[in-house]
């Protein structure tokens, strides 16, 4: 290949939002579409790791597209190579490799990266992340005859980890900066649903403590904490986040706060250049204002939206998202807009004491989120409630009724009845 | 039974075909249901496959009554 190229779509990562947004674009075009991803892999799918790891299922099933999908579609799918910088004006990106490559229209579809720990001992082996295939195998490796391990954080992967080293029979520490599981969105009680849980496993959970060092030779043996509590371990897995800004980017000139600012149509400040998946911050209509979702079906539905928008149609991303989450017997929903704003009532449906417990979020009369401990069939009335945004006012008591349907709140009966009231 | 998967909002987790694998099965990242009919038997496992679905795109019949999510 020459030092220099010309594509019509170049589309910057392999993932699940750059692999989409191809094949959207591919559904619609014939024109010339080029993927540039520093990854070594054709698109696998993250969120089968856990599986992976625990051996459930093969190496061979966590892959999505093999290499023949992307020679059958004509997608150039150019690995291990990064973008080192990007001409707007010129409308270029200038790769690792030396190449050059001129498009018409650009995708930033370059994903999150987990952010490391750089305390004293950070690069001793058993120390693990979980977002690559690599780090999978890591953990793999890792907990392999080891009896005892510590997660650092406690959001989706923190759980995952703990998931992981618990159905390998580990004795797990979990540690934790924040003073309880997800203060943005749960409540004390709903968060205490988690540690009961968690609690009857025997994992050990410190609160508002951070790791201080790491200890071993060659291989991490014990973690130091902040507040001066010491564990022996073998694995240490970290979950604390990801960083979504690859360098490149911040000097384009493109506006970027979080993520790189789009509209609601996921195009950036520049008119030739979208962006889609964890590294987007998008306008979101929904709420009115900027947000950013770094989930699967989240990149995937914004990898159609771009793709298609990229072939010059005009398709807003309103998408209300929702994830379930489970906690060994417990089920931990969240469902769209779980800030807590100073105009945010919360409706509580239910209680630890009945074992499901709801609460719905609303703004403006309408409900605007949820988090939902074993109520997650209720999920998806509630983002229909959401994306029709009904008029809830009227029905408060109702709502807070654990055996109130909310599903009736959608037919056309009680809707009349609502706006007759 | 009859089981209906979202294909459209389907992550592709698998945690349906750990549940149940006679049922469900996920191919090139999306899942699918293997049989047309299921046999009763299965029942309890497809509801659990259907409560645990992280995107909640399972959905249950039982001859013309949605059991899952179930309609009251």
């Amino acid at each position: 290949m020459s030092k220099s190229s010309q594509v019509d779509f170049l589309i910057v990562g392999g993932g699940i939002a750059g692999t989409t947004a191809a094949e959207t674009i591919r559904a619609r075009s014939e024109r010339r579409i080029m993927i540039v991803t520093d990854d070594r892999h054709t698109l696998y799918s993250r969120v089968r790791l856990p599986d992976y790891i625990s051996g459930k299922i093969s190496r061979e099933k966590v892959f999505i597209k093999d290499e023949s999908w992307y020679l059958d579609k004509g997608i150039d799918l150019l690995r291990e190579v990064s973008v080192e910088a990007l001409s707007l004006k010129e409308q270029s990106a200038h790769l690792s490799n030396g190449m050059t490559i001129r498009y018409d229209k650009l995708l930033l579809a370059t994903g999150g990266f987990a952010r490391r720990l750089r305390c004293p001992g950070f690069e001793l082996d058993g120390i693990c992340y979980l977002r690559t295939i690599e780090d999978a195998e890591c953990i793999q490796q890792a907990i392999k005859s080891t009896k005892k391990a510590v997660v650092l954080g406690g959001g989706f992967i923190g759980l995952e980890l703990a998931r992981c080293f618990i159905q390998g029979g580990l004795e797990t520490v979990m540690v934790m900066m924040e003073p309880q599981f997800w203060p943005s969105a749960l409540d004390k009680e709903s968060a205490a649903m988690i540690e009961d849980t968690l609690r009857q496993k025997r994992v050990i959970i410190h609160y508002s403590d951070q790791m201080k060092e790491f200890w071993g030779n060659g291989h991490v043996q014990r973690v130091l904490l902040a507040s001066g509590k010491s564990y022996g371990c073998e694995v240490v897995g970290i979950g604390i986040g990801i960083d979504t800004l690859p360098p490149f980017i911040k000097t384009t000139g493109l506006q970027w706060k979080r993520g790189v600012l789009t509209d609601e149509c996921l195009r950036t400040s520049d008119f030739h250049v979208y962006a889609a998946g964890d590294v987007a911050e998008f306008y979101d209509q929904g709420n009115g204002r900027p947000n950013q979702i770094g989930n699967w079906s989240n990149a995937a539905e914004q990898g159609k939206i771009a793709g298609s928008n990229m072939a010059s149609e005009r398709n807003i991303f309103k998408s209300v998202t929702s994830y379930v989450i489970r906690v060994f017997g417990l089920s931990v929903g969240f469902v769209g807009d779980t800030t807590f704003m100073p105009d945010t009532q919360v409706i509580r449906r239910g209680s630890a004491t009945d074992e499901s417990y709801v609460r719905l979020f609303i703004r403006d009369g309408v409900i605007k989120g949820a988090t939902l401990i074993n109520q997650s069939h209720e999920i998806r009335s509630i983002v229909e409630l959401i994306k029709r945004e009904v008029k809830i006012e009227h029905y408060r008591s109702n709502l807070s009724d654990l055996e109130f349907d909310l599903e009736s709140l959608l037919s056309s009966n009680f809707q009349q009845g609502a706006s007759s009231y | 039974m009859k089981v209906e998967i979202d294909r459209e909002g389907c992550i592709g987790n698998g945690n349906c075909e750990s549940v149940c694998s006679e049922v469900f099965e996920v191919e090139g990242g999306k899942g699918a249901v293997k049989l047309k009919e299921i046999v009763q038997d299965r029942l309890s496992e497809v509801l659990q496959a259907a409560q645990d679905c992280p995107v909640q795109v399972i959905t249950v019949w039982e001859g013309s009554k949605r059991v899952y999510p179930p309609k009251k």
